[in-house]
C-alpha cells in the first residue's frame, strides 16, 4: 500500500499535479493512518472472534464427550457461571476495549444456545427448531444490538431468519404441502422472497444500529440472491408448472398470502426516507422483475423467461447497488450475470456445445466475457450511479 | 427512556434471567409433578436411536388417539385417569390427571416427551433392550397438564442401574 502511494506520488509530481512538500504531507499522514488503523485492525478482529467460536466449540464438544461423568447440576451451574462470567467480562470491557467486549459477547452468544440445549438435554425436552432458534435469538437481541463488529449481529440475523423461515414452513396453512416443497423449490423461493422484503423494509424504517443494519443488508441480499436461485432453478423439478390438483388450492393459496405479504413489505419500502427517488424506483423494478420471475417458476416452465427474467433481475440488482455506492456488491452481481449468461448459452446450444466447434465457440465466449467485464466494470458502475442517486 | 448503560447492563442480563428462569420452570415440573409410568416402542424400530437421544413413542392406553386427519399440531389432551383422549385445550369432566400435547398426526399424539437423552457410547445396548425388553418412561406431570421426562425404564427399573444393564 505504502510503496503503491510513493509511487503514485513520484508519478503526481513528475505530472505536475502537486509539490514535493504537498508528497511528503500526504505520506506522514498516511503513514500515521496506516499505523493507527493497524491497531484496529479488521484482520486481527477476525482471527480473534474466530479463536472464540473455535475455543467454544471445543468447550461444547469437550461437555458432549465427558456427558456422563459430568453431575447434571454441575453441568448447569458450569453453564450458568460461565454465562455471568462473559457477561461480567463483557461489561467490564465495554469502554475499555472493544475487541474483548465483542469477544465476550460473541461467547455469551454462542453459550446461551448450549445452555439452551444443556436444559433440553437435562430435562430431555423436544421441540421444533423453529423455536429453539426464536427463542435463543429473542433472549440474545440485546447482545447482537450492542455487538460493534458484523459478526454477531450477522449471526443472530442468520438465526432469525432461519427461525422465521421455519415457522412459516411449518404453519398449517403450509403444513399440508410441505412434502411438495422440495419438488418446487419456487415455493421456498416466495418464502425467502417475502423475508426478503420484510428484512429491507425493518433495515430501513426500525433500525437505528449501524452495525445491525449492515448484517441485515448482508443478509437480505443473500436471501434476495437464495430466492432467485430457487426460482431460476426450479426447472429442474419434474412438476415445474404443472400441480396435482389436490395441491393447486394449497399451493395458490399459501402463494397469495406470501405475494401479497412481500408485496406490504416492498410497498412500505418505498415510502421508507433512507432512499432517494431513484433508488426507490429501482427497489419497485426489483421487486416487479421478483414476482415476475415468481410467477414464471411457479406456474409455467418456460426456460427462456426464467433466465430472461433473472438476469434483468440481477441488472437491477446491480444498478440498485451501485446506487448506493456498494462497489464490491455491484462487481460480484456482474459476474454472476455474466455466469447466468454462460449457462444461458449452455441451455440454448447444448447439443452444440459439445462439438468441438461448440467448446471453441464456448471459450471464446467466456474470454470475450472477462475482458468486457474488466473493461467496462468501472464505467458501468459510475453510469449505473448516475442512473439510480 | 434507559440510558446506554443500564441498556447494556439489561442486554447482558436478559439472556441468563430467561434461561434461569426455563431452568426453574423445568425443575418445578420435574420436582412437584406426579409420577406417572407408560410404555414405550420405537415408532421406527430400525431407526429408535437419532444421534444422542432414544425417539420413541408412548403407548397412553387409549384407543382412539388423535383419531381424525384434522389440521397438523391440533391441540389435543389425553387423559390418563379415566382413559380417554380429546381435542381442544379443556381437559373432559371428571379427568383427574392428564397432559397437553397436540396431534402431529393422525394416531400420533406429541407432548414433548417423546425424547430422551442417552451418552454416545450406550445408543446400540439401548436401543437392542428397548426392542427386547419390556421399556417404558417415567414422567413427571402437573396438575394443569405439563408433563416432563424422569426415567427411562427397562424391566421397570432404571436403565442406569445395575438390573437394567
Amino acid at each position: 500500500m505504502t510503496r503503491d502511494l510513493s509511487k503514485s506520488l513520484e508519478r503526481w509530481i513528475s505530472s505536475g499535479l502537486i509539490h514535493g512538500d504537498q508528497a511528503q504531507r500526504i505520506q506522514e499522514y498516511e503513514n500515521a493512518h496506516a499505523a493507527h488503523s493497524h491497531e484496529h485492525s479488521w484482520i486481527l478482529n477476525g482471527f480473534v472472534i474466530l479463536g472464540a467460536a473455535v475455543i467454544s466449540i471445543g468447550i461444547i464438544s469437550q461437555i458432549a464427550a465427558h456427558w456422563e461423568n459430568i453431575p447434571d447440576w454441575l453441568k448447569l451451574m458450569g453453564s450458568f457461571l460461565g454465562l455471568i462470567g462473559l457477561a461480567g467480562t463483557a461489561w467490564g470491557y465495554r469502554e475499555k476495549n472493544s475487541i474483548i467486549f465483542d469477544t465476550a459477547l460473541l461467547f455469551l452468544f454462542l453459550l446461551c444456545l448450549g445452555t439452551i440445549g444443556l436444559i433440553s438435554q437435562i430435562y430431555h425436552t423436544t421441540g421444533p427448531l423453529y423455536r429453539l432458534l426464536l427463542f435463543w435469538c429473542s433472549i440474545t437481541v440485546g447482545v447482537a444490538y450492542f455487538a460493534r463488529h458484523l459478526l454477531v449481529p450477522w449471526l443472530w440475523t442468520g438465526a432469525l431468519l432461519g427461525g422465521f423461515t421455519l415457522t412459516i414452513y411449518e404453519a398449517p396453512l403450509f403444513s399440508r404441502i410441505q412434502p411438495t416443497f422440495t419438488e418446487y423449490p419456487g415455493l421456498i423461493g416466495i418464502i425467502l422472497f417475502f423475508l426478503c422484503g420484510a428484512m429491507a423494509l425493518i433495515r430501513s424504517t426500525l433500525l437505528a444500529n449501524n452495525t445491525l443494519k449492515g448484517a441485515f443488508k448482508a443478509w437480505t441480499l443473500i436471501i434476495g440472491l437464495g430466492s432467485l436461485a430457487l426460482f431460476d432453478l426450479s426447472f429442474n423439478s419434474p412438476h415445474s408448472g404443472r400441480f396435482p390438483s389436490e395441491l393447486s388450492a394449497s399451493i395458490m393459496n399459501a402463494s397469495v398470502i406470501l405475494y401479497s405479504l412481500a408485496v406490504i413489505a416492498f410497498t412500505m419500502l418505498v415510502f421508507s426516507e433512507e432512499y432517494t427517488k431513484g433508488q426507490k424506483v429501482g427497489a419497485v423494478l426489483i421487486f416487479l422483475s421478483f414476482l415476475g420471475i415468481a410467477h414464471v417458476s411457479i406456474l409455467t416452465d418456460s426456460a427462456f423467461w426464467r433466465a430472461f427474467l433473472t438476469i434483468i433481475s440481477l441488472m437491477l440488482m446491480a444498478i440498485f447497488l451501485a446506487g448506493i455506492d456498494c462497489k464490491r456488491l455491484f462487481t460480484f452481481l456482474l459476474s454472476l450475470i455474466g455466469l447466468r449468461f454462460l449457462i444461458l448459452y449452455f441451455q440454448a446450444l447444448g447439443s452444440l456445445a459439445l462439438t468441438g466447434l461448440g467448446l471453441i465457440l464456448s471459450g471464446l465466449t467466456i474470454i470475450a466475457g472477462a475482458f468486457l467485464w474488466q473493461k467496462y466494470r468501472h464505467s458501468l458502475f459510475t453510469w449505473s450511479h448516475k442512473l439510480i442517486s | 427512556m434507559m440510558s446506554s448503560k443500564h441498556a447494556i447492563a439489561a442486554a447482558l442480563v436478559l439472556p441468563i434471567v430467561a434461561l434461569g428462569i426455563l431452568t426453574s420452570y423445568r425443575q418445578y415440573i420435574y420436582a412437584t409433578g406426579q409420577d406417572v409410568i407408560l410404555p414405550i416402542s420405537g415408532y421406527d424400530p430400525r431407526n429408535l436411536i437419532s444421534g444422542h437421544y432414544l425417539s420413541y413413542s408412548i403407548d397412553y392406553g387409549t384407543k382412539d388417539i388423535c383419531p381424525l386427519s384434522k389440521i397438523p399440531d391440533a391441540p389435543a389432551i389425553v387423559c390418563l385417569n379415566p382413559k380417554s383422549f380429546i381435542y381442544g385445550d379443556t381437559p373432559p369432566k371428571g379427568c383427574t390427571l392428564f397432559i397437553r400435547g397436540a396431534c402431529e398426526s393422525p394416531h400420533r399424539f406429541t407432548a414433548g416427551v417423546e425424547r430422551y437423552y442417552i451418552p454416545e457410547h450406550q445408543g446400540s445396548p439401548l436401543e437392542e433392550k428397548v426392542q427386547s425388553q419390556k421399556a417404558a418412561i417415567l414422567l413427571s406431570v402437573t396438575k394443569n397438564g405439563r408433563a416432563m421426562v424422569k426415567d427411562l425404564l427397562i424391566n421397570g427399573k432404571s436403565w442406569k442401574t445395575p438390573e437394567a444393564q
